[in-house]
């Protein structure tokens, strides 16, 4: 990534510019000069791109360590079973067997995974290991040994049998009546949770509306395929103290957990996260960690877990499926009256994240309408345990109802666009059923650039329609949080200065791969006027870094960000201080303008930048340590808004369709590093296009379990697969909560992905979506811009040519 | 985990076909189906021979009728590369471009890929995933998931590069039986179809492909749920050629749709007729040669559970036949 040569501040030599104090008049104008060059706003490359790049960054799998065993799980191959342990004998036989675990050996002790913080929706109903699994891939029994192959041997040197039960995978046959329980220790009736919100009176609502909408969507359960394999690496020393190496998005929450399971002081728990190779919301939960702590007590020796991908997919977590019924009540013009919102969520049999999820989508209805609710009923099944993912809860709910939006467009003769716009609500507004105001807004700008965007894009490609092939563009808008909505999130800084002014910056969130740690080195920079490399980050180890909330809900931006902006103030503070002790002056005799401190003496104003000051007083006789700590707790959750636009290519001979093209323009407020944005929205509208088109955990009946458990069989799109991607960021918006007026985008980009998608199958192909994947109704033209492909044509190039 | 085998490597062509027609030797070429399958166990070895790179078994080479004679170990890559093939032959360079990923072409052989196991979402599974159902025909058991009361396997046999030999009318030239034989490819992709729905061996090398010389041009489509990486959906191949007795020829094929490629011939035949004026289009017959062709795929196909498609979404993509007949027919006007 080049960095934008205009906008970069000139570098100023000033001649007279030494180690000697420099002595300015107080109206001089030349004080400019010495500002450094920005960082927000500035498209740095990451601070881990090299590493990564030469295959030198060190993941968990890469870290070594002596003594390493290793750990496996025996996990059900049924979606309901319960289970017996016959013999034992010729595992325990097996060259290089160190040890079993049972569920008889665990702690009978019920937790929920989710790296959520406490609170009363996250219900605890999961144990370590299980004599009775409820869903595919649930753990039954672990074993270490001196190798991965020692561990394969010997699980499969277990004598288990399985007494198999019929399982319930479908949420409505969950809450039929005679409905056999999956948690029958939690839920009498297979209801999970059941979240309700409301504003006005819908029935009033659409009893005066001129015309009613409704339609139920559903949604199919996607896995996050995060690259990097599930891992841990635990440690557990004779003193009792435990050391846990695993991708982690919440490694505060799983010390938590793990502390409470195992009756732990948290102190005991060293929780440090290694370069990481995604998450996407399956790392934001306890994995296996709990095992290896437990394998590990039984030889004190650090022991490796690491996932195969079908025990990724199988056993970490899917997005929710779920069965969405919308109903719009609108006026001739278009504009909303009542929404009704009920959905069906499939939770698996562990409640995980499910009653949060099911509560996300219910506070951003962007649209003005009086009347509103929402009811998120999530349901205990035996599919696969479901959790967080991009997008959480929101991008099911976005799917429908950016769909019958599209369909009520239709029906009304309405253009979709304005349409959307002329009724979105802006700043001051509030979302139904919620109780903050949205603080900024640059929906309008977003379209203006899409629209800007599709022109060129037709104008090279005018849309086809005759006897072979129809083009059309479907649109979706849509919002998400920065940090959770329920304003949990919570971070903090500490900010150490070194003598020649560089920083090292320590934070507890954790880079799970989108470059977090770059924005963070950035907003630190920036906040106490110095280069971006001056500034070193040290992050996600819960014995040396401070406390953070966890990655997720797209919040590190604006939770750590404001977190690292006031840890670096604070710095300036006692910057200030110390230079007043070494002035012998009063602080009040020093002014800051976030570049230079202006110290006002008799002779004049001297001026110091951060890395004179610093120079000053570190480390010295008359000096100090430079330390600036901050927390910052959300007051709010400022939502970015974003517009997408697909184009489909529906062919009229085969029925089949292909997306050409997909444009998204986002409200990210000030956007910190605008190529980690746009690279964002490549990754968000990738993973929406896979959701919309292709990918699915599919059961199969006779199996009586999933089939799509590796990547054989999960299809999800690659590089080549995905359409041309225009990224773009509305600009000129600040959100005055936001760090410089930054808000978030990593789950943003995904959510109007697939009804954008659909909305252009729609149009394209005049066949109505309400599913997903839509390869299920209509085939994709997989075909490649290969000329020796008889239907090539330039228009049919997808994104990746040969 | 792999069960354990011997390995051999059989470093001359006597040597490899003696090893790879032993009663219990299997041919490792590029390896790229074969070893998933073993690290499945859907598939065990007791003795794996690697062919060394044998000349016999080597090259894309014209003999002197005209012939393109393709050694069994050429690669995937090397027939989307090759500059013969693109010219005289381009269904088949293209079809072997279609398979799999870069990566996977730079080893899978044509030999291999026409050898390839016949796939189904409940044998191409982990040993973890197969232990909570019966074993089935192809892993040695006595069903089949797909047809609880078939008696037979119903796997799919997914070869692009057969598709593509069967509108050549390509001859596979083998070692079976202890003798040389040349297999048209139609029977030996039955032949492989029919052991290959069972767990006994095949006990065949595949030495080489011969293709006819041919005037005319042919065409290649496949369908997929991906088009970077996946296993088709659909596939079909046609040929429009001049017959020794100056009459136009066409040949059509597909694939994907059951235990081998089928040939469609009665399509062909009506094409064939038209082309060469033997009939005319009767404007009272609403059945066109595009609906012809699927029907005549229609009545062959085994439809079977596929990831993410349902049998439905499978027929539509049959409607992609009517682009390669229209294309062949359109070709046709040109040709005469």
């Amino acid at each position: 990534m080049k960095r934008d040569q205009t906008k970069e501040k000139p570098t100023v030599t000033v001649p007279q510019r030494s180690n000697d104090e420099i002595v300015v008049d107080f109206e001089s104008d030349e004080r400019d000069m010495f500002e450094v060059a920005r960082s927000v706003g500035q498209s740095f490359p990451r601070t881990d791109a090299l590493m990564k790049t030469m295959g030198l960054a060190e993941y968990t799998d890469d870290l070594h360590f002596r003594d390493l065993a290793y750990g496996m799980i025996l996990r059900s191959p049924h979606s309901k079973a319960d289970v017996r342990l016959v013999d034992d004998r010729e595992a325990r036989a097996v060259p290089g067997f160190l040890g079993l675990l049972t569920p008889d050996d665990v702690p009978d002790r019920l937790y929920n995974c989710s790296g959520n913080p406490p609170s009363a929706l996250i219900i605890p109903d999961e144990r370590i290991l299980t004599w009775h699994p409820k869903c595919l891939g649930d753990r039954i029994l672990a074993v270490v040994a001196e190798t991965p192959e020692a561990c394969e041997a010997a699980l499969r040197a277990l004598h288990v049998e399985y007494d198999v039960q019929e399982p319930v995978m479908d949420v409505r046959k969950a809450l039929a009546e005679d409905a056999p329980q999956v948690q029958p220790e939690r839920s009498e009736n297979n209801l999970m949770y059941h979240m309700h919100l409301a504003e006005g009176d819908v029935e009033k609502g659409f009893a005066e509306a001129d015309h009613i909408f409704e339609e139920t969507f559903y949604t199919q359960p996607i896995h996050q395929l995060y690259l990097e394999p599930t891992s841990c690496v635990c440690h557990y020393r004779q003193d009792g103290k435990i050391t846990v190496w695993s991708p982690s998005q919440t490694l505060f929450q799983e010390r938590r957990i793990l502390a409470e399971l195992f009756d732990r002081s948290e102190s005991d728990i060293r929780i440090i996260k290694p370069a990481m190779g995604g998450g996407f919301g399956a790392r934001q939960q306890l994995h296996n960690q709990h095992i290896g702590v437990l394998l590990s007590k039984m030889i004190y020796r650090p022991v490796k877990i690491l996932n195969r991908r079908e025990e990724d997919i199988t056993a970490s977590s899917t997005r929710h499926a779920t069965t969405c019924t919308i109903k719009i009540g609108v006026m001739d013009d278009g504009s909303i009256k009542a929404v009704s919102i009920r959905n069906l969520l499939n939770g698996g049999p562990y409640i995980t994240h499910t009653p949060t999820v099911g509560a996300a989508a219910g506070k951003k209805f962007q649209y003005h309408t009086e009347h509103y609710s929402y009811d998120g009923i999530s349901v205990y099944t035996n599919s696969l345990t479901a959790g967080a993912m991009r997008g959480y809860g929101n991008i099911q709910v976005v799917f429908g109802r950016e769909i019958l939006l599209d369909r009520i467009a239709r029906a009304l003769n309405l253009d979709p666009v304005e349409t959307r716009l002329k009724y979105h609500l802006q700043v001051g507004d509030h979302f139904p059923a919620a109780d903050y105001d949205i603080l900024s807004c640059g929906i309008e700008d977003c379209v203006k650039k899409a629209e800007r965007i599709r022109a060129t894009i037709d104008a090279e490609r005018p849309p086809r329609d005759d006897d072979e092939v129809r083009e059309a563009w479907g649109i979706a808008f849509c919002c998400h949080s920065s940090g959770p909505s329920n304003r949990d999130g919570m971070s903090s800084a500490v900010v150490m200065a070194n003598d020649d002014g560089s920083v090292v910056l320590s934070i507890g969130s954790a880079d799970i791969g989108q470059g977090s740690e770059t924005v963070m080195a950035q907003i630190a920079a920036e906040t106490l006027g110095i280069p971006f490399e001056n500034v070193e980050v040290r992050a996600a180890d819960t014995a040396a870094t401070p406390y953070d909330t966890g990655t997720f809900a797209s919040g590190q931006t604006f939770v750590c960000g404001n977190a690292v902006t006031i840890a670096c103030r604070r710095m300036r503070d006692n910057l200030r201080d110390g230079l007043a002790r070494f002035y012998d002056t009063d602080a009040s005799e020093i002014t800051d303008d976030g570049q230079r401190f202006a110290v006002h003496t008799e002779e004049g104003i001297i001026f110091l930048d951060f890395i004179e000051a610093v120079g000053k007083i570190a480390f010295g006789m008359k000096g100090m340590v430079v330390i600036g700590q901050g927390s910052y707790k959300a007051l709010g959750s400022p939502p970015p808004f974003a517009v997408c636009y697909a184009r489909a290519r529906y062919d009229k001979r085969t029925d089949q369709v292909a997306i050409t093209d997909i444009i998204e323009v986002v409200d990210v407020g000030q956007p910190i590093n605008p190529e980690q944005v746009k690279a964002q929205v490549h990754g968000g509208v990738a993973t929406g296009f896979g959701y919309a088109m292709i990918e699915d955990i599919e059961y199969n009946r006779r199996a009586k379990k999933t089939q799509s458990v590796n990547l054989l069989h999960y299809k999800a799109p690659l590089m080549n697969d995905v359409p041309r991607i225009y990224a773009d960021i509305a600009e000129g918006v600040k959100d005055p909560a936001g760090p410089f007026g930054a808000k978030s985008v990593g789950e943003l980009s995904a959510v109007p992905v697939a009804p954008a998608v659909a909305n252009a199958v729609a149009r394209a192909s005049e066949t109505e979506i309400a599913a997903m994947p839509i390869c299920r109704v209509l085939p994709p033209a997989a075909y490649t811009a290969d000329r020796r492909d008889i239907r090539f044509d330039d228009t049919s190039l997808q994104g990746g040519a040969r | 985990m792999i069960h354990p085998f011997t390995y051999k490597k059989a470093d001359t062509l006597r040597e490899a076909r003696e090893l790879a027609t032993s009663p219990t030797g299997r041919v490792l070429a590029g390896g790229t189906d074969l070893v998933p399958n073993l690290k499945d166990e859907s598939l065990h070895a007791e003795l794996l021979v690697r062919i060394a790179p044998l000349p016999e078994l080597s090259g894309i080479r014209t003999l002197d009728d005209g012939t393109i004679r393709l050694g069994a170990m050429v690669t995937l890559s090397e027939m989307d590369q090759s500059a013969l093939l693109n010219e005289q032959v381009p269904e088949l360079a293209y079809a072997a471009a279609r398979v799999a990923s870069p990566q996977i072409r730079n080893l899978a052989t044509l030999g291999g890929n026409l050898m390839q196991d016949r796939r189904c979402i409940y044998f191409n599974q982990s040993h973890d995933w197969r232990s909570s159902i019966e074993r089935c025909y192809k892993t040695g058991g006595a069903i089949c998931h797909q047809g609880p009361r078939s008696p037979v396997c119903r796997a799919s046999y997914y070869s692009d590069v057969a598709t593509a030999l069967c509108v050549l009318d390509a001859k596979v030239n083998v070692w079976l039986d202890d003798r040389e034989q040349t297999l048209p490819i139609a029977a030996f992709c039955e032949r492989h179809g029919k052991l290959n729905g069972t767990s006994v061996p095949e006990r065949i090398l595949i030495e080489s492909i011969d293709i006819p010389p041919r005037e005319g041009k042919g065409y290649f489509i496949k369908e997929g749920v991906r088009h970077s990486i996946d296993f088709p959906l659909f596939n079909a191949a046609g040929s429009i050629f001049r017959k020794e007795n100056g009459r136009i020829g066409i040949r059509l094929a597909a694939g994907a749709v059951t235990a081998h490629p089928i040939l469609l011939s009665d399509t062909a035949a009506r094409m064939e007729a038209l082309i060469n004026g033997d009939e005319t289009e009767e404007s009272d017959t609403p059945v066109t040669i595009a609906e012809l062709a699927m029907k005549e795929v229609n009545r062959a196909a085994v439809f079977i559970v596929e990831d993410n498609i349902t049998p439905k979404v499978k027929r539509t993509l049959f409607q992609s036949l009517g682009v390669l007949t229209d294309r062949l027919l359109a070709e046709a006007k040109a040709f005469v």
